[in-house]
């Protein structure tokens, strides 16, 4: 080590409390980052696993692959292990409810594709014999035959064709149309299986697959014969896997491929969310999000980090200042005395680096098994949230050090290697000071006496060193009443969300036929649904003569007509709410028990006009008028021309929409309520096929996410106007994710705080210790104790001071902004976190006033002279 | 009138083996109006005596007595007050405060003292220091010999009983130094003020009432002229 270094080393040492706070930031900084990255690794790590419990565990599927040819999958150097799959063709399900979905479709699974395929067994055991099979619960919910654990199926298994074709999983049932051309099934073989087990819905049975699954076992070495799907994983995941799938393909004489003109392209189906996770394909949108918010998270690690350390090297720097002086005007050159600097930051970064990864590391490990559980529940799934320590987060988390204290070393460096001989000889650091800098006002004498003047002008004296505190302190002020204000925002938010709901989960099934009523029966009877309330509603039109159209219809719409074409919203209500409506409307409950169709119009609506909002009646027609409505419901998907004219009479007429509908938003649209009895009875004239009205249930539930399982297992998948909105999943799963960014961003506040503070306590006890000259002077000349203890409570107060006056503000600015962003959903007034507020003020003052009694403590009990003759020395 | 009284005083530094007697039983009585040079070689106590004097240092034992008062008897703040009051240290570093202009130095006990600065007091005492045209100027950028000039003015600016100065020219030329002791002498004639100081001059020396010589923490000499 040479002379440089040496002294360097000396003077952290001499500087022990000072370097240990420096290492403790360095620690923070480092520890943050490492959280950071092993957070994206961990995150990215539950994402597979994921991925792998929905999808299984391999990268690329060759289908169709001549047995003979499986050895090049199982001799591949590429390929980790290999999963070999035989479809053994369809059998009728005798009785099934599912007209489209008549079969089970039988597949035979070799003992490595049944371990990874990610087949959620519910009931029984997965298959070990080949006289074994596990079928899909889908065959119980949606084709309504029961099979158990133990039962013997006895299956006539063959091929579907249609047209001499055979047909797949991915072919939908063709049903027999009036010529009775369609599919037919012709069974080959028959075979005997005792069924050990009860699966859910395999991920890879198509949505609208005709045969239910049913797997079983096979030995792939006795299965000399037929086409195999072969799915393999490979050792090496990056972008070579699409070469090696080509390759793989042409070695097994893959029958899946086309020709083009640069040659043959052999298709090969690959896990694509699953290798996007692994990084093989850029473009999937989280791997991204994860990426943009560790890299901000970072950022701001940097900011805060950097502050510190290159504080501590400007402190440590001009502290050398004489020392370095003495060593140029002996010789040193100004790349020796930049080194210096720089060896500094070694040493600081070779103590600090590593036991900021472990920290780290360690603190990531214990936030998991905190915040595990709570994630586990919030996903749903068997993926757990486990530590990563992957070698390329360390790395990354170590670079990212460096980098920062190479960057913080930087500009003290520079200034160390302009430092000339002549600082070695003068005797004041204090000699670009000027009075214009410690002007102070005499306001401050006349209300805080002598002392508050000197502490301020000790202040001034050091204006970056002043300033490094301040924006410190302020940095902290602002994070800490940002993350506050955010999590008060969403606590608000929520509580303002959860009353304002009036059911757990609604579902809802445009164009409803017996078998959705009957399916409504059976979700009502569900042992999870403890409330509910069933709405239905239908479209129509009406013809209204220009006499009985709006007066804005007429006058202000434009083209005036003889008559005008209404488009009509019936809804039935329930009892109680229909009651509520009629009450609301003055019409007696006697109008609608006569017999005769009746309805209450909401005889409003209510539209953008004229940059300026128009609000009026939609129809000019007193109780009693008779109402011509086509319910044919020729709307949607199947263009029928079917009139069904209905009578109504209209009973009363609301301005006010009843909850859960809303007044229209075009002139030429009416909703015309009724109890539900009349509702069945003005549609019992259709015939079942063509009452295609919607039906809404509402839910209470104290199980949602089992609840939407449950229905979504039983609904037939393949007719697409059915949905649920489960409003309490969603509400719970948004309070459990803020709940969990909360956690994160307060741990990552608190140790931002962290950083903060070292910086404070090493900028504070640095200025403290400089002047323990003065601080002996001014005792000698006669300051008391108390004196004493005031400059310093005065210091503490300008410091607290300055920087609350930009923290507040900005912080106030920061809070308004996010309140605008979030109560974007919800409506709540402006509030301020305002405990945070008081937490925040008082603790600014606390920690400098606590860092400063501390520092100046030792100088205190010092003897006079000791400090005057150290200085002189 | 006795203006100050040392009773055998005693201070040692370390313990054991490796004790040092820096002031091994002094006593001494000085008259109010008295100009006292204080010389001996390095190491001999000088400086140490007058800290004690001063009312910075604490003795090991021994009692000082200024103006009446048993000083070491006064506890730290009492001792504070009482130093701003009665005492004015001149260092051979000067030691004035960074922050604060001449003026402010000057003033400084004054203003610990939360009292009123007597204006014409002050601008005599500048008048005399010849510093009338740098008030507002910070230390930094003074000459040695101002800076010197100004502690003066704050060791006298009080009117204390006793104005002790540490080599006050150690760090001056010879010009500067002669004006320095100019100073002190004419404060020393002009306000009564009794002064100690410690020199390593002869001349200075020479000129004082008074000449005690110390070695080996023990005075040696005591020549009144």
């Amino acid at each position: 080590m040479n002379v440089v270094n040496k002294l360097t080393l000396r003077h952290l040492l001499l500087n022990k409390k000072r370097t240990l706070v420096t290492i403790i930031g360095v620690i923070l900084s480092v520890s943050m980052v490492t959280a950071v990255t092993t957070f994206v690794a961990s995150a990215q790590d539950m994402l597979i696993q994921d991925t792998i419990n929905d999808r299984g565990n391999w990268h690329a599927k060759f289908q169709d692959i001549d047995a003979a040819k499986a050895d090049v999958f199982l001799e591949s150097e590429a390929v980790e292990q290999a999963l070999f799959a035989r479809n053994l063709g369809y059998a009728e399900l005798m009785g099934s409810a599912n007209e489209y979905k008549p079969y089970m479709f039988i597949q035979e699974f070799d003992k490595a594709s049944i371990a990874e395929l990610a087949l959620e067994l519910v009931d029984g055991r997965l298959p070990k014999q080949e006289n074994e099979v596990v079928v899909s619960e889908h065959i119980r919910y949606n084709g309504g035959v029961e099979i158990k654990v133990g039962d013997k199926l006895d299956l006539a298994i063959g091929q579907r064709y249609s047209d001499g074709y055979p047909l797949g999983q991915d072919n939908p049932f063709s049903k027999a149309d009036a010529d009775g051309d369609g599919e037919t099934l012709q069974p080959e073989f028959t075979r005997e299986f005792t069924v050990v087990g009860i699966v859910a819905r395999p991920w890879f049975e198509p949505y609208s697959a005709p045969g239910y699954t049913v797997i079983t076992c096979f030995d792939r070495n006795s299965a000399t014969t037929g086409p195999l799907d072969v799915r393999v994983r490979f050792k090496k995941i990056n972008r070579s896997v699409y070469e090696l799938g080509q390759e793989l393909a042409a070695q097994a004489e893959s029958p899946d491929y086309i020709e083009e003109d640069s040659g043959v392209f052999y298709l090969v189906r690959y896990n694509d969310t699953l290798l996007a996770l692994y990084g093989v394909t850029g473009s999937e949108v989280f791997s991204n999000i994860l990426t943009t918010f560790a890299l901000i998270a970072i950022a701001i690690i940097m900011i805060g980090s950097i502050s510190l350390i290159y504080n501590a090297f400007a402190i440590s720097i001009s502290e050398r200042s004489r020392q370095l002086g003495m060593l140029a005007s002996v010789g040193a050159t100004s790349k020796q005395k930049r080194r210096s600097v720089f060896f500094e930051g070694l040493i600081i970064g070779l103590a600090g680096i590593p036991l900021g990864v472990l920290a780290g590391t360690v603190g990531m490990g214990i936030t998991f098994s905190f915040v595990g559980p709570i994630l586990a529940n919030l996903v749903q799934s068997s993926a757990q949230l486990r530590l990563i320590v992957s070698p390329l987060a360390i790395v990354i988390a170590i670079l990212f050090s460096m980098l920062t204290i190479f960057i913080s070393a930087w500009i003290p460096a520079r200034r160390a290697a302009k430092i000339a001989p002549i600082a070695a000889i003068r005797q004041s650091r204090d000699v670009k000071l000027t009075r214009r800098a410690v002007r102070t006002s005499w306001l401050t004498r006349l209300l805080f006496g002598f002392e508050a003047t000197l502490a301020l002008k000790n202040l001034k004296r050091n204006r970056s060193r002043f300033r490094a505190t301040v924006v410190s302190l302020t940095v902290s002020i602002v994070l800490f009443l940002t993350v506050s204000a955010y999590a008060t925002y969403v606590t608000v938010g929520s509580n303002m969300y959860t009353p304002g709901l009036n059911c757990d989960m609604e579902i809802a099934q445009r164009g409803m036929s017996k078998e959705e009523r009957d399916f409504f029966a059976q979700v009502i009877s569900l042992k999870q649904v403890e409330e509910y309330s069933y709405e239905q509603s239908c479209y129509g039109y009406m013809q209204v003569p220009a006499e009985m159209a709006s007066d804005f219809l007429i006058n202000k719409w434009g083209d005036p007509k003889e008559e005008y074409n209404y488009y009509i919203m019936l809804k039935s209500l329930d009892e109680k709410a229909f009651a509520d409506l009629a009450r609301a409307a003055g019409v007696g409950m006697d109008a609608f028990t006569s017999g005769k169709p009746a309805a209450i119009a909401l005889n409003q609506f209510r539209m953008p006009w004229q940059g300026g909002y128009v609000e009026s009646e939609v129809i000019k027609a007193p109780a009693g008028t008779e109402l011509t409505v086509d319910l044919s419901s020729s709307f949607g998907e199947r263009d029928q021309e079917i009139s069904f004219i209905q009578e109504i009479t209209l009973a009363g007429v609301t301005t006010e929409a009843p909850m859960g509908s809303s007044v229209w938003t075009d002139p030429l649209s009416l909703t015309l309520f009724v109890p539900e009895t009349m509702f069945d009875q003005l549609l019992a004239g259709l015939p079942d096929e063509e009452q295609r009205y919607t039906g809404t249930l509402y839910i209470n539930t104290s199980e949602p996410g089992l609840l939407e399982e449950k229905i979504r297992s039983m609904h037939q998948c393949d007719a697409g106007d059915f949905h649920i909105y489960n409003q309490a999943q969603a509400a719970q799963e948004e309070k459990q994710s803020k709940l969990l960014l909360t956690v994160f961003i307060t741990g990552f506040i608190l140790l931002i705080t962290g950083i903060c503070i070292a910086n404070i306590i090493n900028t504070i006890t640095t200025s403290i210790a400089l002047r323990r000259r003065e601080f002996a002077m001014l005792k000698s000349v006669g300051m008391t104790p108390k004196g004493f203890n005031r400059m310093i409570r005065y210091e503490s107060v300008f410091y607290g001071i300055k920087a609350l006056s930009f923290g507040l503000p900005i912080s106030l600015g920061i809070n308004y902004l996010l309140y605008r962003a979030m109560s974007d959903g919800f409506q709540f007034p402006f509030t301020l976190p305002w405990n945070s507020y008081i937490v925040a003020v008082v603790s600014v003052f606390a920690i400098v006033f606590i860092t400063m009694l501390y520092s100046s403590l030792k100088m205190k009990n010092e003897n006079i002279i000791d400090s005057l003759k150290n200085w002189s020395a | 009138m006795e203006i100050l009284r040392v009773e055998n005083l005693a201070k040692v530094y370390g313990s054991g083996e490796t004790a040092v007697r820096a002031l091994d039983d002094v006593s001494l009585s000085v008259e109010k109006g008295e100009f006292v040079a204080i010389v001996g070689p390095s190491g001999s106590g000088k400086s140490t005596l007058l800290h004690i004097l001063g009312g910075v240092d604490r003795p090991s034992s021994g009692q000082v007595f200024i103006d009446g008062i048993d000083i070491y008897k006064l506890n730290e703040t009492k001792l504070a007050i009482f130093r701003r009051r009665q005492v004015g240290l001149i260092y051979q570093f000067y030691n004035l405060i960074p922050v604060l202009n001449v003026e402010e130095n000057i003033t400084l006990p004054l203003l610990l003292d939360e009292r009123k600065v007597d204006k014409s007091r002050l601008s005599e005492i500048i008048g005399i220091l010849g510093l009338g045209d740098r008030l507002g100027y910070l230390p930094n950028q003074l000459s040695g010999g101002q800076q010197q000039r100004v502690s003066i003015g704050r060791a006298l600016i009080n009117n204390p009983a006793l104005v002790l100065a540490d080599e006050p020219t150690g760090n001056l030329d010879s010009k500067n130094s002669t004006e320095i002791i100019e100073l002190l002498k004419l404060s020393n004639k002009k306000y009564n003020q009794t002064l100690l100081v410690i020199t390593h001059d002869q001349n200075i020396a020479l000129q004082a009432d008074r000449i005690i010589t110390m070695a080996d923490g023990r005075i040696e000499g005591d020549i009144r002229r």
